[in-house]
């Protein structure tokens, strides 16, 4: 089986993810901090250790403003709901995620005013399209960091400055660049970054979180839920400090125990190297695709433009299809259709039938590339 | 004699226990005793003796403690009078 569904989530996983996910299982268990005894500490020393990790990888000096969630679209939602109020003013790409374009629209119907900025059929967006659609109200930026359709890197530094020069909240959605890309909150400009862990990072599902940078007033972000935190617990209001004005009820700690392994993972291999060896891959999984005839190719070709994604058509043959002949003849896992993402697809021009894409992570090999390419052609014959 | 910190939330005690120990401090992490009005579920009791190295330890890694109070020899809690925030060299806000 070659697996190639690394965006939807990533697979496999490293054994020690499974191994830590285990571990606690079996010999930790307990309720993270609230309880006070050596299995409730050791879970709380977990997810303590779990966001240290987090604030290496994207640079965050303060851990505490690394907030656990359920995914990516959970911190989206937090982030946007958080902060925006009626008559603010949103700018976003038209590459986004429903992640971030439902509850845009949803806000839009709440009288959030929203721009969405077109990109190139490439799905690449010009920076320069973010300062013409400024307005006075404009509060907030968000950016997908890199497409789960193409692959596609949105130039997320560019408009970080953009975003500091206007003093404008700057949201990216790093579902498919955490621990696949460089990422540093402050050099990019980052005010919130939202991440999920099922992905690049290794972890398992139900794991994701957001990062605040340090020009956000936490104040100023309203939580999605208030409830237990294990702190300030003679009170009945919610406590203002962090992590724990974001954090109410039992996380997922077992998930965090994987996912703390899966970003120990990432660190030791290197986000450069792990980039390095997935776009030698795609590489040559593009200049294959390119030679055999009735495939269309989407996203960009430059290397610098791309993460290890990408969208192709064949000619006549429906991407849900051709991914199941895939998957019946060759044992290949991919996805077709939309990826969840109909304005990045309306972008390429494929909606609404939509592509199949490969996407590549860490575990895959050049042998597997080369079998996907004998696969596509047979079925392009 | 003890003596008991208490800190905001759990995040805190993690990285005040992490500094102190990595640093040889001797510590034990011992559930809020019911006495002190608890903030978080779990606190640091140290010797007294070694207080004024782990608050300058934690002071400088801006890890701020909430309250602090000795563990009188009949078993009650005192809380130490003296403003926490002047006596560490900086705090985390
Ligand atoms: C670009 C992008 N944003 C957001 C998400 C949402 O991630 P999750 O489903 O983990 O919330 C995904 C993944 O499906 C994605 O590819």
């Amino acid at each position: 089986m070659i697996y190639f569904d690394n965006p939807a989530t990533s697979w496999p996983k490293p054994p020690r993810v499974k191994e830590a996910m285990n571990r606690f299982m079996e010999e930790v268990g307990a309720n993270p901090g609230r309880s006070g005894h050596s299995l409730s500490i050791e879970a709380a020393r977990i997810i303590y250790e779990a966001r240290e990790a987090l604030s290496v990888l994207f640079h965050v000096k303060d851990s505490s403003r690394i907030i656990f969630t359920l995914n990516a679209t959970e911190s989206l939602n937090l982030a946007v709901k958080g902060l925006l109020k009626p008559l603010d003013h949103v700018i976003t790409s038209s590459m986004e995620h429903n992640s971030v374009m439902r509850p845009l629209r949803h806000l839009e119907k709440m009288g959030i005013e929203l721009s969405i900025l077109s990109c190139s059929k490439e799905g690449i967006l010009n920076p320069r399209e973010v300062e013409k659609n400024l307005r006075p109200n404009t509060k907030m930026i968000v950016l997908n960091h890199a497409s789960n359709v193409t692959g596609t890197l949105l130039p997320v530094r560019e408009v970080g400055k953009v975003a500091r020069k206007y003093r404008l909240l700057f949201l990216v959605d790093a579902a498919q660049t955490a621990g696949a890309y460089p990422i540093d909150l402050e050099q990019d400009g980052i005010d919130l970054l939202a991440f999920t862990g099922h992905k690049s990072l290794y972890g398992p599902q139900g794991t994701g979180g957001l990062a605040i940078g340090e020009n956000v007033n936490i104040q100023d972000l309203t939580p999605l839920k208030q409830g237990g935190t294990g702190s300030r617990s003679e009170f009945e209001e919610q406590p203002d400090f962090l992590p724990d004005r974001f954090e109410s009820g039992t996380p997922n700690s077992v998930g965090i125990a994987g996912l703390l392994a899966g970003v120990q993972f990432v660190l030791e291999k290197g986000v450069e190297q792990i980039r390095q060896n997935e776009i030698a891959l795609i590489n040559k999984l593009i200049m294959g695709l390119k030679k055999i005839p009735r495939i269309k190719l989407y996203g960009p070709e430059r290397q610098e433009d791309r993460i290890a994604t990408l969208s192709f058509n064949v000619n006549g043959i429906s991407p849900s299809e051709g991914a199941y002949r895939l998957e019946r003849e060759f044992g290949i896992l991919c996805r077709p259709g939309l990826h969840c993402a109909p304005a990045a697809h309306h972008t390429l021009g494929t909606f609404p039938e939509g592509t199949i894409r490969f996407g590549l992570g860490a575990f895959n090999t050049e042998e597997e590339v080369e079998t996907a390419l004998q696969a596509v052609s047979v079925i392009c014959k | 004699m003890k003596c008991v910190f208490i800190f905001e939330s759990i995040h805190r005690v993690m990285k005040a226990e992490k500094l102190l120990k990595g640093k040889g401090v001797k510590i034990s992490l011992i559930p809020v005793p019911r006495e002190i009005s608890s903030d978080c579920g779990v606190a640091i009791e140290l010797s007294e003796e070694l207080e004024k190295e782990a608050r300058l330890l934690l002071g400088k890694n801006k890890v701020c403690i909430l309250e602090c109070y000795d563990r009188c020899p009949d078993g009650s809690f005192e809380k130490k009078r003296e403003s926490l925030h002047e006596l560490d060299a900086t705090h985390e806000h």
